[in-house]
């Protein structure tokens, strides 16, 4: 889930601490939310609402982030876990998204196939995803039967069956999928290519887990990550749509208050050695089409390089007038689609990447000359000052129209809380973005996209080909 | 992918069930301008909304629904020019016609254009489907009216500049090339072929290798004059928008544009209600593992009034997880990957299909399990729960349908080209709770023809063992 795709304003003053309650009710408001205008003649009698975040934590550390928006058709109730592939030690790789699996086999209260049944009966939607820095887990529902989200996520957090048959066949599962992925040639470079490029951080092992571990990882080993990760004090709810705040803060209280605070799973430490030198991957693999992916080391949200370098990927890959689109595929077309990618949110360090997909019959190699050429030329020549403003309009154009599906918020509020981003970073965040200068661009790109600090993975298409797909690497839904 | 017991193939809308009734207003007389046309108004009870409704004098339609909870506006201007309106051997035109629209107008080249799009901050995309083609856009409020206008001048004033013709037909061919790798769009363009020859729906919107070969850009203009037109034009919004300014914006950049052709040669409708001849084509494709099948008959037209009936009959039979084609051929029997229903339900009549994936070697068994439940639905007769748990289910999904402006201003779209009526969000759940065992039984009756469908395979023949059946060579 891109930042720049998701994110939304909102001011925080500060919170105002209450008998261990963070009301932000006056203090959060979004930025760009605004009431309905007196021409637009809506039904409704409440024509002066207006949607805030608001905070509340409860005494076993849960934490509830709310927007009451009474105009949205559903409500979506989403629980995030502070945990992911960066929890995860070597030989149990894959526990987190296994972990994620299991939690749909069912408890004591609501067997395996009740949930399915529920959601289904209601028109809902319910689903998970396991990412390097979280898991989450979702119902979205028309807004009166939220309370059938809150009764199954509370039962689940701690009450798991975790029966050895819904294990081997979860096991297999897991397996398969882990298999669809190696079959899928993009998939298994982006792979490659995150191994070469990270050695020690955890972010060296796809989400998903290496086979070998997939295959190992037992029952004591899930029930054991499961407990320690799997509490109220390491979890945030966060809730959208039509909701009325008192009756929600006391609803989930009533679910979730009873549930025993657990000891804090440690914070992970490992730093990743400063890269010294160019790291290569080839794979050979049935495609349609050849892949260059150029990946370069590059910080996260808490540097203040972060937001030059998202501009700086919308320049190369913003739409059809961006630099790559223009040059690699529209003039003198050598590839079907390239892009230049960065990813501010992450608890860990991010990656600057490049990816061009070629036409056929192009060679990986070229596909690397004309990306590094176009890197070269942003070290000794500055973008146009047009270019650089169409950029940070997009840039925060994106950022507010995220916000407007109910669920895409809620994505956002979690993985911001989850990843530990302050809400002042949102605060400031498009004046930042409209101060990124044209020196800062080609700062970024001398500082980060160097030789030294690049790895290189190229897909040469062998035999029969599978059609090739990308996402954001690594993100599993289940 | 996210669960849910919809799938992309029948549409499937329901709405919560709302009191208030819809009433109709006439907006008050705006003295500044000479004539205001009369816009039509009704409850949209589950976004606290309503819809506005009007037609300019030159025909173009327009609708809005207001939504300003956040500064972004959605719009789509839909053309009656989809692939149902492809001549005879041009076949794709509609589709190529489609992709030229931002590759340069009269006052702006292609460059120019993806730089206007890229300033806006938002989105502009156009693409035709089977019965319009549609340009859609999203973007902040304070950036509609450029963004709009832009959307118009390539609506209005398209070049199709030789070079950019040539380009785009090359990538036409190219994804064509690419979809040869693929089993499901094979298996559907035989299928759709099979059923309606050389009617509307006969042919793939994208068209066909030896279609495209002949292709000229003489054929795409005249195709453009033919069918972009203001009667043949409905424009959309939903969100941060009122309906005077939505109006106001229609007018500027549409209100001048006049008819100044006859209308088109009306296209050839589709075949009705006839019964399909049964008929088993199969496609050997030994590199694969899996066989993919779909099988069907003639469904419906959208506006059919049997709509609802065959919805709640389908979703009972394979429209959702909990469905007995899901149940008994995936969950009891583990045959097959996935299994599905649907109808295809639009402004001709589409099918009604049964698609698959399996094991090779598992194929007949999936073809009598799956005939032998079609004929179980025809026959039997369904309880008055099992049809209450479906309605319950499809007004439980309505919301979903209108979560975004996207999906309502595309939304917008659908029930005026289909011809739904603004009534339809109070409309549609009423007609929903009004289905009954019996009706369910009378759609089963009418629209499940186990022994006349036709059936197309994909995969490595010989190792399905499938009997019967005539050989097709790979398109």
């Amino acid at each position: 889930m891109s930042f720049r795709l998701l994110a939304s304003l909102f001011r925080s003053r500060g919170y105002a601490t209450m008998g261990g309650i963070l009301v932000g009710t006056a203090l959060l408001g979004f930025l760009f939310f605004h009431a309905p205008r007196a021409g637009a003649d809506t039904t409704n009698g409440s024509v002066h609402f207006k949607p805030v975040p608001v905070v509340h934590v409860y005494p076993n550390g849960l934490r509830l982030i709310y927007v009451d928006n009474p105009y949205s058709p559903i409500v979506t109730f989403q629980i995030w876990y502070k945990v992911g592939s960066i929890n995860e030690i070597r030989g149990k790789t894959g526990i987190s998204h296994f972990t994620e699996h299991m939690m749909f086999t069912g408890t004591p209260r609501y067997p395996h196939g009740y949930l399915d049944r529920e959601i289904n009966a209601i028109g809902g939607q319910s689903n998970a995803f396991t990412d390097y820095d979280f898991t989450a887990y979702f119902e979205n529902t028309a807004p009166k039967y939220i309370d059938l989200a809150m009764k199954i996520e509370s039962d689940r957090m701690t009450h798991l069956s975790l029966t050895p048959e819904q294990l081997a066949r979860e096991r297999k599962i897991v397996l398969e999928e882990r298999r669809n992925d190696y079959d899928d040639p993009t998939q298994k470079l982006v792979e490659q290519v995150y191994a070469k490029a990270f050695r020690v951080h955890p972010y060296h092992n796809p989400v998903i887990g290496w086979e070998p571990d997939i295959k190992r990882i037992s029952r004591s080993d899930l029930k054991r990550y499961y407990t320690s990760h799997y509490m109220p004090n390491n979890a945030t709810i966060i809730v959208v749509g039509p909701v009325d705040g008192p009756e929600l803060i006391a609803a989930i209280g009533n679910q979730f208050g009873s549930i025993p605070r657990g000891p804090s799973p440690a914070p992970v430490t490992v730093r990743e050695p400063v890269q010294k030198g160019l790291r290569f991957t080839v794979i050979h693999k049935p495609a349609m089409l050849p892949v260059t992916m150029l990946a370069f080391h590059a910080p996260n949200f808490k540097s203040p390089d972060s937001y030059a370098l998202t501009v700086l990927s919308t320049l190369l890959s913003g739409g059809r007038s961006s630099i790559l689109y223009r040059q690699m595929v529209y003039q003198n077309p050598i590839a079907v689609d390239a892009e230049g990618d960065y990813e501010a949110m992450t608890k860990g360090p991010s990656l600057f990447y490049f990816y061009a997909q070629g036409l056929p019959k192009v060679s990986p190699p070229l596909l690397r000359h004309r990306l590094e050429g176009i890197i070269e030329g942003l070290k000794s020549n500055k973008v146009s000052k047009d270019a650089l403003e169409r950029a940070k309009k997009q840039v925060i154009s994106g950022f507010l129209m995220g916000q407007e599906s109910t669920f895409g918020l809620g994505m956002l509020l979690g993985e911001m809380a989850t990843i530990g981003v302050p809400l002042d970073y949102l605060d400031t965040y498009v004046d930042r973005i409209k101060s990124v200068s044209l020196d800062d661009i080609q700062r970024v790109v001398r500082t980060y996209l160097t030789k030294s600090n690049e790895t290189v993975g190229y897909l040469y298409p062998t035999g029969t080909p599978k059609k090739p797909s990308i996402s954001r690497p690594n993100r599993i839904v289940r | 992918m996210i669960r849910t017991a919809s799938h992309r193939h029948l549409v499937i809308l329901a709405a919560l069930v709302f009191s208030g009734c819809a009433q109709t207003e006439i907006a008050a007389p705006n003295p500044s301008s000479v004539r205001t046309p009369a816009i039509e108004s009704r409850e949209v009870p589950v976004l606290h909304s309503k819809v506005f409704r009007t037609i300019l004098d030159n025909g173009t339609v327009v609708i809005v629904i207001p939504r300003p909870v956040v500064p972004v506006v959605s719009f789509r201007i839909g053309i009656r020019a989809g692939s149902a309106q492809d001549p005879k051997g041009q076949e794709g035109v509609a589709s190529l016609t489609a992709s030229l629209l931002n590759r340069g107008t009269k006052s702006r080249d292609a460059l120019s254009i993806f730089r206007a799009i890229d300033a806006s901050g938002g989105d502009l995309e156009a693409t035709a489907g089977r019965d319009l083609t549609t340009i859609s856009g999203k973007v902040l409020t304070s950036d509609l009216d450029p963004l709009f206008a832009l959307a118009a001048d390539m609506v209005r004033h398209p070049v199709f500049k030789e070079d950019e013709f040539a380009r785009n037909l090359e990538q036409s061919k190219a994804s064509l090339l690419e979809e040869r790798n693929h089993a499901g769009p094979i298996a559907r363009n035989l299928f759709y072929k099979s059923l309606f020859g050389t009617g509307p729906y006969g042919h793939p919107p994208s068209g066909t290798m030896d279609s495209l070969s002949t292709l000229t850009r003489s054929e795409v203009v005249d195709f453009y004059h033919a069918y972009y037109r203001p009667d043949r034009t409905l424009i959309t919004f939903a969100g941060d928008i009122t309906p005077e300014k939505a109006l106001a914006l229609v007018k500027s950049a549409f209100g001048d544009w006049t008819l100044t052709t006859p209308p088109p040669f009306p296209t050839l409708p589709a075949p009705t209600n006839r019964e399909a001849k049964g008929q088993t084509l199969l496609v050997d494709r030994p590199d694969l593992a899996q066989a993919m099948v779909i099988m069907g008959t003639y469904g419906l037209r959208r506006d059919d009034p049997r709509f609802y009936d065959a919805l709640v009959m389908n979703q009972i039979l394979g429209g959702s997880t909990t469905s007995t084609l899901n149940h008994v051929v995936r969950q009891k029997n583990g045959l097959v990957y996935y299994i599905y229903s649907g109808f295809d339900a639009e402004r001709h009549t589409g099918p009604f299909f049964v698609v698959f994936q399996t094991h090779a070697p598992n194929t007949p068994k999936v073809l009598d399990l799956t005939r032998k439940i079609l004929r179980e639905s025809r026959d039997a007769p369904v309880s008055q729960k099992t049809v209450a748990t479906v309605q319950d289910n499809l007004l439980g999904q309505f919301p979903f349908r209108v979560d975004s402006d996207d999906r309502i201003a595309s939304l917008l779209l659908y029930i005026e080209t289909y011809r739904l009526g603004l009534t339809y969000f109070t409309d549609y759940p009423e007609r929903v709770k009004e289905v009954t065992p019996q009706s369910v039984r009378n759609a089963a009756q009418t629209f499940l023809h186990p022994e006349h469908m036709v059936t197309v395979i994909v995969g490595p023949i010989r190792k399905t063992k499938v009997q019967e059946g005539t050989r097709v060579p790979q398109p």
